[in-house]
Formats: structure tokens, sequence, C-alpha cells
């Protein structure tokens, strides 16, 4: 050792005469500012802090598609050529999962990205200390809990990392009862301390999010360790509903619109938009090539989500929000019929783009076959890729349905069915007049359509593992849960794969 | 600095000598070996800018001072001075000139005698290059050099040559040899018009690369421009012409055959029959003009050049226009001790770039559709990935603008006899500008975004300045050698790229200020710099004794700033040695009239290129916008991770090798084997997050290792005066192996892309294997239903073919019969695959009408299928092995010229280039995908940088191989 120090002192001291000639090796970095640099001042702190909720970009490519096409809502049918991807799209939707294919690592990165965000950003509020510091680094702690919940929902067992200056670099699994636990305490130490104010809050963590996030938690307990917590959803919808600070909107689709951040139902939203904050791509997932024309996009859709001909059948014609699916003969933006060339000359439709809700087949599907996601307002002249819809995770309408849930499932019926008639009302259909969990998941299915709960939902209320359109029964349920995908498995060693796979 | 250069370009002028007392001096020049005479020795008397040359007859006639020197010189014998001393008559024999055994090879930082080499160095030089349409440095080694292999699928004249130098070395780092032009480390090709090139060396084992540290494991290649000859003025100009037709394309269904496929209906049948790959390519036509001057005296000589380049592709609207400017100039001072060498260089170069998806659209678009509608627009279908491929070629632009500076001066001091101090200070600047233009109404790219402008500009410096010291003495009879100093480079880039969109009118799409985008805050603009700098020392020793013993040591220690704290120096060197057992064993060789054994190690480095290493330090940068209160504010998060214990990517090499004459040493050759290892590979891997900041990490993760056989022979062989005959070929063998990764990790890449074959990853990167590897199911045939008889269950993928090649084999000959010669060069590479993406995606049936099919759609095996699916299997992956003409020249001097008639020398010749190809391969050209570029389908734009780790994916875009025919004329005055 001390002979290799003498030697590269001799090589610093030849650095000493290069820097007295004009040479020397100290690392200029332009473009990007060197961590140890970066967060003195106010305007730097609060860049720092604006990227806890900027990786939610890979939302919709991530958990929104993990949920949407693994359940009876959805569907990526292999049409021609096109989303073949070798069986992928197709062993998504028959739960044939395994840890090769791309579904297992959609939400990985993007949930572990956020908290790693929310680790180091804590980090360096600590290390400042100033009180509203401090209050800042307890609603990131919410922000953080909100992927854990994801992460646990999807995947079960994973690393609880929650520190940045002790991480291990190859943090183990934990079980999902452990990060269940750890949502739990980490939302209720810190509930009444998160300010209140709505509208100052929007896009950002206040209580009521907080509360709404341990609805949600609770009200798959007993999925996720086995006891229910009926009781506790019913807490904290209700510190919702009776804070007074949410209505329904009047329109349903004010909440979904290109300017939903007005609607009276938003708890918690990512915002999007086209120029600031882009990733909301629902419209160039769904919609066919040629709606291009339809909506002037600035580029073309991919053809690719549709919706299943069954769950389509579920709302009734009156109800308002079957319009959450774009169905039948579709037009240019100048009133033309829209044509698609490349129509199969099977397709009974011809040229003229149809959307249909039937498919022939999982892996035989036409182009212009299945309702397309129409729920979200598409902006004419918008980009598909980049809308500028807000995305609501937890919204209002969806939290009186929740306290039904839980009231239906602990024998109160009729209050539970004042709730949700609620819903229907304003969704212009007849009240309900007996309820039955079935019931309870069918309304839920058309209220929070494509809005990411249907997987978790049918999880709940053990339909999952049904056969349904283009879908066998799963043999077992170890399915529930995703595997970890082998990218994640050889990145990090001491990670254990979930039983089953 | 200019202004010294303008006035040593003046000092030229002023030497003038003259004689007093002359005579004429004949005699006749023979060949030492046979007593043949030798016609076109060139005879000159020393230090005047007198000569002649002899005639067929090996006769000469001079008229010179009494007190002159005459000095004979040929190539391929010895050099001779005599002396006149009033004889009137000189008879002259010439030796061979035994392996070249005289010439000067360059090693970096110096030189040294082609006998004392102890390690592997290949020379190539002017009357060997290639000759043709060559528009590049490194077309003219192409097929030249063992181990050096020179790749550019397609013929698209602004494409780039991938070179590789014994294979792959490396995954992340540098893949392409260091290029060292006139002393200046990275010097751009661009530089260089080749020519003004008048040798290259290249450096190939590790025990030659040492000495350039840090950059020398994937090989060196230098290059040395023409300078002035001393006494000796020359005017030259050099044109031709070329004549550049599609070679071999794509064959699609034509008409008649698209209008039978099973799905196609009436509706598709749209009632032309255009050929889209003609309607899209022409005839490419080119000029080249180059002139030349100079000379000088015993102090200072010159060499001033101007080469102009128009050259047209053979897609439509394609080609380049480029000029490049020379200027060097060399002088002594204070009694020769001071030796001075300026060079300035200047290129401006136009690229017309098209576009390859031209060719990829044109080889699907429906061929009963019309080029144009009635109301005089393009037709276009509509659909994903489809679009009217005239249309991509006429409605929109793709232009490069480049210009590269560059200047090098160069200072060397003799203190006293045998130490020598020098200096050397380079610049280089390189600019370059593209303007993509895409047509308000053009489907594939301008009409989503209502006319689109993409600017993408980057500027380069790079300035490097060395300091040397040499000393050189003779101990009885050992020579010494010694080389110390120290090299400092800086590296500077800037770039800025706008993407905006929505123009009133196409014809203002240089105006950003009528961008809707921009106005509207919809356009993307970024910009960037980086800076790294290097710093090394660097020493070296050659022993030599008795000319029989030879040694060599080196020891380059380097730091570079983007490495770790811990370990930003490496410390590489290299020990290698020599025998000539010729001079050990006398005449008991047997046939052998030279024979040298030669050893070297060496172990160098390599780092990624200045773009993809990533500060050593931790840093933040821009990451999207947060919202607060009501707004959006930019957020800023980690760029990348620290990086403390980041080092060098380091190679070990052995080598092993033998130069030979024999037969007179008629002939000679050399061969080689080599064995290296590359271990702490540098890769941009994936770690966890968290606990780290950054998804990805520059680590060192693993090692490849590669050997390889190399033989080079050049016969000689004299029938008459009038006839000679010089064969030659040399070839290489190749293994690899990743030997290790950081994990034991299986990554399948190379993804074919939309639609429907993005999780076909043909390409198997795992420890224990090839890089390279094509794992695929395989093809059983078609299912009694329709569908695909082809596994999708990894665990029955097999490996059947690799990407890289195992050995190559060129074969060179040149003929000289009185004033003619002919000379051609046959390419060989063999034991490579392609994954042939076109036919993966369109050879097949079913995909009409959607996309028009192959020719070949119709082949037996696909019988039976129904499914419009397509499945990537064995039967897409082809051996794709080759020998081509690469080239054959034929040309004539006209004799009888002297400088009497105002022109010295005069030639004509023809030259056709890949005349023919031999290969089995079904695509358009089985040349070595050496990396993957990757693919962006439906108008996107492609983001990937060249993956090395994906050899072996022959994309979809595509350019046409190409025929050239080429007339030129050299004038020599």
């Amino acid at each position: 050792m001390y002979k290799k120090d003498n030697y590269y002192k001799f090589f610093m001291g030849l650095s000493v005469i290069a820097t007295l000639i004009g040479c020397d090796l100290d690392e200029e970095v332009y473009t990007e500012v060197i961590s140890s640099e970066f967060g003195k001042t106010e305007e730097e702190v609060s860049a720092l802090v604006g990227a806890a909720y900027s990786s939610y970009s890979g939302w919709i490519g991530g958990p929104w598609v993990t949920n949407v096409v693994s359940s009876d809502e959805g569907i990526v049918p292999t049409r021609g050529t096109d989303w073949a991807e070798n069986g992928q799209w197709a062993r998504m939707h028959e739960h044939d999962f395994n840890e090769e294919d791309f579904y297992a690592n959609f939400s990985w990165n993007p949930l572990y990205s956020g908290i790693n965000n929310v680790n180091r950003i804590i980090f360096q509020l600590e290390e400042t200390g100033t009180e509203a510091a401090l209050q800042t680094v307890k609603e990131l702690r919410v922000l953080r809990a909100i992927n854990y919940y994801y992460l646990m929902d999807i995947y079960g067992n994973v690393p609880l990392v929650i520190s940045f200056a002790d991480a291990e670099e190859n943090p183990a699994n934990n079980t999902r009862a452990e990060i269940y636990a750890f949502v739990v305490s980490e939302v209720e130490s810190v509930i009444n301390d998160l300010p209140t104010d709505v509208s100052s809050t929007y896009g950002k963590i206040n209580k009521w999010t907080a509360h709404a996030l341990l609805a949600k938690v609770y009200l798959n307990a007993e999925v996720y360790v086995g006891t229910p917590q009926w009781e506790k959803v019913i807490e904290n919808t209700d510190a919702i509903i009776n804070s007074g600070n949410y209505n329904l909107a009047a329109d349903f689709f004010d909440n979904f619109s290109i300017s939903n951040e007005s609607s009276p139902e938003n708890i918690f939203v990512f915002v999007y938009d086209r120029v600031f904050s882009g990733g909301m791509s629902v419209a160039v997932r769904t919609l066919h090539y040629e709606s291009q024309k339809t909506y002037n996009f600035t580029t073309q859709p991919w053809n690719g989500y549709s919706s299943l001909e069954d769950f389509y059948n579920k709302f009734d014609d009156e109800d308002v929000r079957k319009q959450s699916f774009v169905v039948g003969p579709q037009f240019d933006s100048a009133g033309d019929p829209l044509m698609d060339a490349g129509a199969e000359p099977s397709d009974p439709n011809g040229q003229e783009v149809e959307f249909t809700p039937q498919i022939t087949g999982l892996r035989t599907a036409l182009r212009q076959e299945g309702t397309r996601i129409g729920k979200f307002e598409f902006e004419l002249g918008g980009d598909p890729t980049n809308m500028s819809n807000d995305f609501p995770l937890f919204r209002y309408g969806d939290i009186l349905l929740t306290k039904a849930e839980a009231e239906l499932r602990l024998g109160n019926t009729a209050d539970a069915l004042v709730l949700v008639n609620i819903i229907r009302e304003r969704a212009g259909v007849a009240p309900l007049a007996t309820l039955t969990l079935e019931d309870m998941l069918d309304e839920r299915g058309r209220e929070t359509a494509f809005e990411g709960y249907r997987r978790q939902d049918q999880i709940r209320f053990g339909t999952f593992n049904d056969a349904w359109q283009f879908k066998p029964a799963d043999p077992s349920d170890h399915v529930n849960i995703f595997p970890i995908s082998r990218t994640q498995l050889e990145a990090n060693p001491n990670l254990q794969q979930n039983p089953g796979y | 600095m200019m202004k010294k250069l303008i006035l040593s370009f003046f000092l030229v002028f002023i030497t003038h000598l003259f004689q007093a007392q002359e005579t004429t001096v004949t005699g006749k020049v023979t060949s030492t070996a046979d007593g043949e005479a030798l016609p076109g020795v060139s005879i000159i008397s020393k230090g005047t800018l007198k000569g002649t040359q002899t005639d067929f007859d090996g006769n000469y006639n001079i008229t010179v001072e009494e007190t002159a020197t005459l000095v004979f010189s040929y190539i391929g014998f010895k050099t001779k001075e005599i002396r006149v001393d009033n004889q009137t008559t000189i008879n002259v024999s010439l030796d061979d000139d035994i392996a070249e055994l005289d010439e000067v090879v360059l090693v970096g930082y110096g030189s040294l005698a082609r006998k004392a080499v102890t390690s592997a160095v290949a020379s190539v030089n002017t009357e060997d290059f290639n000759k043709g349409n060559i528009n590049t440095p490194s077309q003219l080694l192409q097929g030249k050099v063992s181990g050096l292999n020179i790749a550019r699928p397609g013929g698209d004249p602004n494409g780039e040559f991938s070179i590789r130098l014994r294979g792959i070395s490396t995954l992340g780092a540098n893949t392409t040899p260091l290029i060292v032009i006139d002393g200046l480390v990275g010097g751009s090709l661009q530089s260089v018009d080749p020519n003004d090139i008048a040798s290259i060396d290249v450096l190939k084992d590790g025990g030659a690369a040492a000495i350039y540290g840090t950059r020398g494991s994937s090989g060196v290649i230098l290059i040395t421009t023409k300078k002035g000859k001393a006494n000796f003025s020359e005017l030259n100009y050099s044109g031709y012409a070329t004549f550049e037709s599609q070679a071999r394309r794509t064959e699609v269904a034509d008409a008649a055959q698209f209008s039978s496929l099973p799905n196609v209906t009436s509706s598709n049948i749209l009632g032309s029959d255009t050929d889209w790959l003609e309607e899209v390519s022409q005839t490419a036509i080119g000029q080249v003009h180059s002139i030349s001057a100079g000379g000088g005296s015993d102090k200072a000589t010159y060499r001033a050049s101007l080469n102009y380049r128009d050259i047209e592709g053979v897609q439509k609207n394609t080609g380049f226009e480029q000029i490049i400017g020379r200027i060097s100039v060399q002088q002594r001072a204070i009694n020769d001790r001071l030796r001075i060498n300026a060079v300035v260089s200047g290129t401006t170069r136009e690229e017309q770039r098209g576009f390859s998806d031209a060719f990829r659209y044109a080889t699907i678009y429906n061929p009963t559709a019309p080029i144009r509608n009635n109301d005089g627009s393009f037709f276009e279908t509509g659909g994903f990935d489809t679009f009217n491929p005239v249309s991509i070629i006429e409605n929109n632009s793709n232009v490069r603008d480049l210009q590269n500076l560059t200047t090098g001066l160069n200072l060397d001091f003799e203190i006293f006899k045998g130490l020598t101090i020098g200096g050397y200070y380079g610049l280089q600047i390189d600019n370059s500008l593209i303007n993509e233009k895409y047509n308000k109404n053009g489907l594939w790219r301008g009409l989503g975004r209502n006319g689109l402008l993409r600017r993408t500009t980057r500027k380069d410096v790079t300035q490097q300045t060395d300091f040397t010291i040499n000393y050189s003495t003779e101990i009885e009879k050992l020579r010494i050698d010694v080389l110390a100093g120290s090299s400092y480079q800086q590296f500077e880039a800037e770039g800025t790229l706008i993407d905006a969109g929505d123009f009133v009118s196409d014809d203002v799409l240089d105006n950003l200020a009528l961008s809707g985008d921009v106005a509207n805050g919809l356009a993307t603009l970024s910009s960037f710099k980086r800076k790294s700098k290097l710093l090394a020392f660097f020493t070296r020793v050659n022993l030599s004794y008795e000319d029989t013993y030879f040694f060599s040591a080196a020891v380059r220690p380097e730091g570079h700033d983007r490495f770790g704290s811990n370990n930003r120096w490496g410390t590489f060197g290299s020990v290698s040695a020599g025998v000539n057992l010729t001079n050990v064993f006398e005449d008991k060789l047997g046939p052998f009239d030279y024979l040298k054994f030669r050893a070297s190690y060496g172990l160098t480095g390599n780092i990624p290129a200045l773009d993809l290493i990533a500060p050593a330090q931790a840093t933040v940068g821009a990451s999207g916008n947060g919202f607060n209160n009501g707004e959006f504010v930019t957020a800023f998060a980690p760029a990348s991770n620290p990086n403390p214990d980041l080092r060098w990517e380091e190679k070990k090499e052995w080598n092993f090798g033998l130069d030979f004459a024999l037969f007179d040493s008629k002939l000679s050759g050399n061969m080689d084997y080599y064995t290296r290892t590359t271990s702490g590979l540098l890769r941009n891997q994936t770690v966890p997050v968290p606990p780290n900041l950054f998804g990805t990490t520059l680590l060192n993760v693993g090692e490849i290792q590669n050997s390889g056989f190399e033989l080079a022979l050049e016969y000689r062989a004299k029938f008459s005066e009038n006839f000679s005959w010089t064969p030659g070929l040399n070839l290489a063998t190749f293994k690899n192996e990743l030997k290790a990764l950081d994990r034991e990790e299986r990554q399948r890449i190379g993804s074919l892309g939309s639609p429907g074959l993005g999780a076909a990853t043909p390409i198997i990167v795992e420890p224990g294997r090839p890089i390279g590897d094509i794992f695929v199911p395989i093809f059983n045939g078609i299912n009694n239903d329709g569908t695909w008889n082809v596994s999708t269950d990894v665990d029955e993928f097999v490996v059947v073919g690799n990407g890289l090649p195992d050995f190559t084999l060129n074969v060179i000959n040149t003929f000289n019969y009185k004033n003619w010669d002919l000379n051609f060069l046959l390419r060989g590479v063999f034991g490579h695959s392609l994954v042939n993406a076109t036919r993966a995606f369109y050879e097949q049936p079913n995909v009409a009408p959607t996309y028009n099919v192959l020719a070949s759609s119709n082949r037996p095996e696909l019988q039976g299928l129904t499914v419009n699916e397509s499945r990537l299997s064995s039967l897409y992956v082809e051996k794709a092995d080759f020998v081509s003409l690469d080239n054959i020249t034929l040309g004539y001097n006209l004799p009888g010229l002297s400088e009497d008639n105002g022109v010295k020398s005069l030639r004509f010749y023809v030259s056709g280039q890949n005349l023919f190809i031999i290969t089995g391969y079904e695509g358009v050209d089985p040349e070595v995908r050496y990396s993957d570029v990757g693919q962006a389908g439906n108008g996107q734009f492609l983001t990937q940088t060249p993956d090395a780790l994906a050899p072996g994916i022959d994309r979809r875009a595509t350019w046409f191989t190409t025929r050239t025919f080429t007339i030129g004329l050299n004038v020599g005055f």
C-alpha cells in the first residue's frame, strides 16, 4: 500500500507540474449541476421538491396499463402483425404471467424512481432543517406511501427503502404485510399535520389525500393481510365527505376533460400538461391510426388498447357513462367518413372505420374492432401522447362508492344503497332497489372504468381468477400479484421472485 | 501563427540554384538480381531540380554539374547515390529492397525502420491504396490490412464506415480505432482528402498501441499527409468522373403478383403499376478534381492542394459537395537543428442526406398505387407505417453542413547530436449543422406537425499540446533511442437541438420565429455543453543490437477528469522484442532471405466517447416540471450517480509475429497471432433505484477475450522486362468471447420493432458466449391450422448464427505490362450471419394489402400460412458470407514524357467498384453490420446510438448496394 501511495504521489507530482504549465484534470460540468452545489437557494429547493411530483410521466405506461390490461375492462388484441409482440399482450390478458415478459416491468421503475426521488429530497430537506422544509417532508412521506401502496398492490413483496443515507445497495424483499403496516403507520403518523386547504394544494398532498389513501388501503386490507378493515374505510371516507370540500361534479365527464382541474371531485390528481408535464398518453394507445384525422393530432395513434364487449355491455344505453367508450363509425374533422386503406378484406365494414364492440379473437382481431377508451377528452389538434387532462388518482365519486362498499360488507345495505344511487342518479340511470356484491362491483366498473381500479376491484370481489372473454380461468391465484421482472432480479441479486413464478 | 505560415510560404520561392561546369552523363540501370534493364528509374541530381527517368531499355542521359551526385530510385529497389566525378558513363545496378526493410514506419510520437519494429504494425502507401471512387480515407484501406475490417452496408454516400481492428474488444467504449492525423490524436477523418494522404500506418497490437495509452485498445490508425519534396517541384492535377448505379435491390411483388395475393381484394388494386424502388433511385454521377503543387529547397518545402468533390447518391436528391484545402510547410533553421512543420487544412461539405426510410417504404408500398393523385398531390393510403416513398424524398429535405478547420505546428530542436526536444500544438474545430425540413403536406412527418423544422448544431473543439524529448546514441553495436514526453488534450462539445412545427407556409421553415410551436411554447429546444480533459506522460525505449536483436518498452500514465477520484490515473505500457533470425543463423535458413521473430505484450486502455460518459461526481439536471401553487416549476432531479471508483477499461494483449522474405525475396510477408483480454469493460448498467439516484451508471463490469491469426503475403513475379505480376493476399481470423459481466446476466437485445416484432430480440448477450450470437426459435414449418410452427418459449430458442465474421480473406493482384497496369481486389468475409428484418416482416403473403410483400413470399416453406402475424425464427437468419470484386482498375501511363514537353506524367485509368458479389444472402447487402443502428417506424425519429453489442441485424431501411464505374486522369507538370 505504501508503495502504491508513493506511486500515485509521483503522478500527483507530475500533475502539479502539468498544472503549472496550464493543464489540470479538474472536472468541469456543464448542462447539469454537480449535486453538492445545488439546493442552496429557495428556488433550487423548490425545483428539487418539484421532482417528487414530476416522476409521474411514467404512470400511464406503468400502473395504469398494468391494471387496465390485466382486468376485464381492457385488452390489447393482436391486429394482423400489429401488437403481436411475441404474444406478450395476449399472455397479459390471459394471466399467463412470466418474468421475461415486458408487463412484469411496467410498474416497477415508475414507482421506485418516485420513491427514490422522495427519499433523496427528504434527506436534502432534513439537512436544511427549516420548519417549512420539515413540513414538506410530511407531505412527501404520504406521496411515497402512495407509491408503496401501488407496489404492494401490484407486486406484493417488495423491498422497503425509506432512507436515502442508509439505503442498502441491493435491498431484499419485504413481505406484503410489512409494506401494508408501513403505509398505514406512515400516513397515520403525519395525517394531522397535513394542510387542509384544497385549492392551494392542487396536485399535491393534503390531509384529504391521506384519508383517501388510507381508505383505499383499508378497503383492500383483507387481500393484503387477511383481515378486513371496513370500519376504518368508513372512518376515512367520512373524514373526506364531512370536510365539505368536495362534491360530485354535475357532469360526470368534467372529471376527465382537458380542463378537469376545476372539477369539485378531485382529491389528488397527477397534473398533466401537453407542454409542461407530458406522459398522459391514453389517446395514442387506444385510437386508430386514422383517428389522427378525426382529432387533427400531431402524431398518429397506435390502434392498440380496446375494451371488451362484455364489459361494454354492462352499461345501459341511457347511462351517460357509456360515453367512456368510443364506438361506431368514425369521421375526420371535416365530417367525412374515416377511411382505412389497410382494412382487412374480411372486415364487414370495409375501409370505412367503425369501432365495433365485438372482437374476433385475442390474437386475431381486425384493425377496426373493439370499443376504444374515450373517457378522457381528446383535444382537437392535440398531442395524443401528451394530453393535458389531469389524471385523477383519488376522486370523490370513487370515495362515495368506497364507503358504500364498506357499509354493504358490514351489512348496512340501506346506507350503501343511498350512496350508490347518488352516483347512479348523476349517471342518468334508475336507482337500484337492492344491492348485492355483484351489483357493487358492476357499479364500480361503470363509474371508475379505465381509471386504474378494475384489477384491484376484481381481486377484492374474487372475480379476477374467473374466465372471461378470451381468457380461461386462472389455475391458481398466484397471478393476483405480478412476477418481478427478470431485469430487476438481475439488477438486484437479493430480490426473491414472488411465489408461483 | 497565420502570419508565420504565409512567411514560410514565400520563403520557398527564394531558392534558385544554378551551376557552372556541366557534363552529360549516360548509362544503363539494371537489376542486380537478374541483370534485367529497369525502365522508369528516377534519376535526380541531388540538391537540384534536375531529374530524368530511364527509358524502356533502362538507358538514361542527363546533363549535370561535374561535381553532382546522382540519386537513382525505383520502387522495390534500394536507392543508390553515385558521385559523377567527371565520369560520362555511369552504369548502375540496383539491389532489391528486401521486404521493404528500409521503409520507415510510424510508431506514434516517432518512427522506426521496418526492420526494428517489434510489434504488429502494417503500413499502406499511396501506390497500394484502393483506387476509383474513393471519397473518404477509410476506403483507401478497405481489404488492404489483415485484421482491419471496414464496412458500410449499402451505398449511402454520406454513410459512415464502421472500422474494426481485430474484432470487438469493448462494449461501451470506442470500438473504432483511434485516428491520429499528422500527430493530432483523435483527428477527424473529415479533415483529410484521400488524395492528400501519403501513407497510413496501422498499430494493431497492444505492444504498438500502448504509447497511445487510454485510447489504444481498439488499435491506432496513423495518417500521414503528403509533404513537399526538397528540390523537386511538382504540379499535379487529378480528376475523375463516376457513374454509380443499383447493384442489388430488394425484389418485391410487382402489381400483378400483388394483385394475386390472398388478402388483396379489388378495393386494394388501385390501377397503377409503380416500381417504387425505381422511383426513388437514380444513376448517380460524380466528379472529383484535385490540384496540388509542391516543392522547395533543402531549407524549406511546401505543398498546397485543393480537392473538390461533387458526388451524387443512388437515392434521388442525395449526395454531397465537398472542398478540402490543405497547406503544409516544412522549414529548417539554425544549421538544420530547428525543424518546423506546420499544417493547415480546411473542409467544407454540404450533404444532401436523403432518407433511408424512402427505401424502407418503397419496398412495402402498394405497387398498384399511383405516385400522385389527379390533383397533383401525392397519393397516400394512410395506415400504420406506410408512406408514399416518392413523397418522402420530394417533400422533405435533410441537409448537413460540415466545416472542419485543423491546424498543427510542430517544432523540433536538436540541442546536441542525438538529443532533440519537440513541441506540438494542434487545434481541430468541427462544426455541423443539420437542417431537416418536413413539408406540411407530407404525411410521413410534416402533416401532423403542420410543417416541421429540426435543426441540430454541434461544435467540437479539440486542442492538444505535446512536449517530447528524444535521445539517440550508439554504444558500440547497441543503438539506443529514448523518448519521453507529455500530452495534454482538451475536448469541448456544444450543441443545440430545435424541433419546431406549425408553419403557415413551407417556404418559411428557416425562420423559427414563424413557428406556431415556438409561439405557443410547444417547440422542443435543448442545448448542451461538455468538456473533458486528458493528461498523459509517456516514455519509450528502443534498443537495437547489431541490427539483430531488438527491444522496445513503453510506459504511459494517463489521467482523465471523468474518472472517479479514486482511479483517475491509469498506467499503460508495453514490452516487445524481436530477433532477426537471418542474422543469427546466417545461411542456415533454407529459402529464407529474411526471417524475424517478434513478440509483444501491451496494456492499453479505452474510454467511451466524450458524449457517453457522465461526470464522475453526482449531478442534478432538469427533469420535467413540478406543480406548485397553481403553476409549473422546473424540477431538478439526479442526472448521474456519483462514481468515485470508475476506472479505465484495460486490454492486455500478447502478439507473436514473424516477418519473412524468401525465394530471392520475391515472396515476402508476415504473420501474427494475438490474444487479448479486455477487463473492466465499461458499460452503462441498470442499477437498482433505490438506493441509487439514477437508473443507470457507467460501471466496470466485465471481460472480453479476443484472439486471431493474421497472414499477409506478397509475391513479386517478374516474367520479362515488360511484364510483372504482384499477387498478394491477406487473411485474418476472429474469435471472441464475452468472459464475464458483472452479474451472470442474460440479455436479449436488438428489437426488430413495430408492427408486431417489438418483442423479437434476436441477439443474446451472455457471459460465456461470443458477442453477436443470434438466438431465435427454430422454424418448423406451418401448422395444419395455418399458424406458425415456431415456439414462443425462450427455453426452446437456439443460437443459429453469429453476426460477426470468423475470417476475412482479401486477394490483391497487380499486373504491369509495359505502360499498362491492372490491379484488382477481391474481398471476402466469411462466417457471419444476418437477421434479415425485411424478410421477417414482409416475406409472407398475408401482410398484404397493408404492406406489399417480397417477391420471395411465395416460397414453399410458407405454403399454408393463413395468419398475418409475423414471427421471427431461424427462417430469417441467413448466412452472409460473401466475396466481392471490390475494386478493379486498369491504367495507362503515357510514355516518352519529360519536363521538356511541359508534362512530366500523364495517366489514364478506368476503375470499377463492386462489379460482382458472390453470396447466398437474400437481402440487399451481406456486409457485416458491426453495430445496430436500431429502428424507428411510422415517421418517428431514430434516437438510438449504434449498439456494438448487437451486430448482425440487417434493418429494414438499408440503402441499395451500388456498382460504380470511374474514369480518371492524372497529370503531372
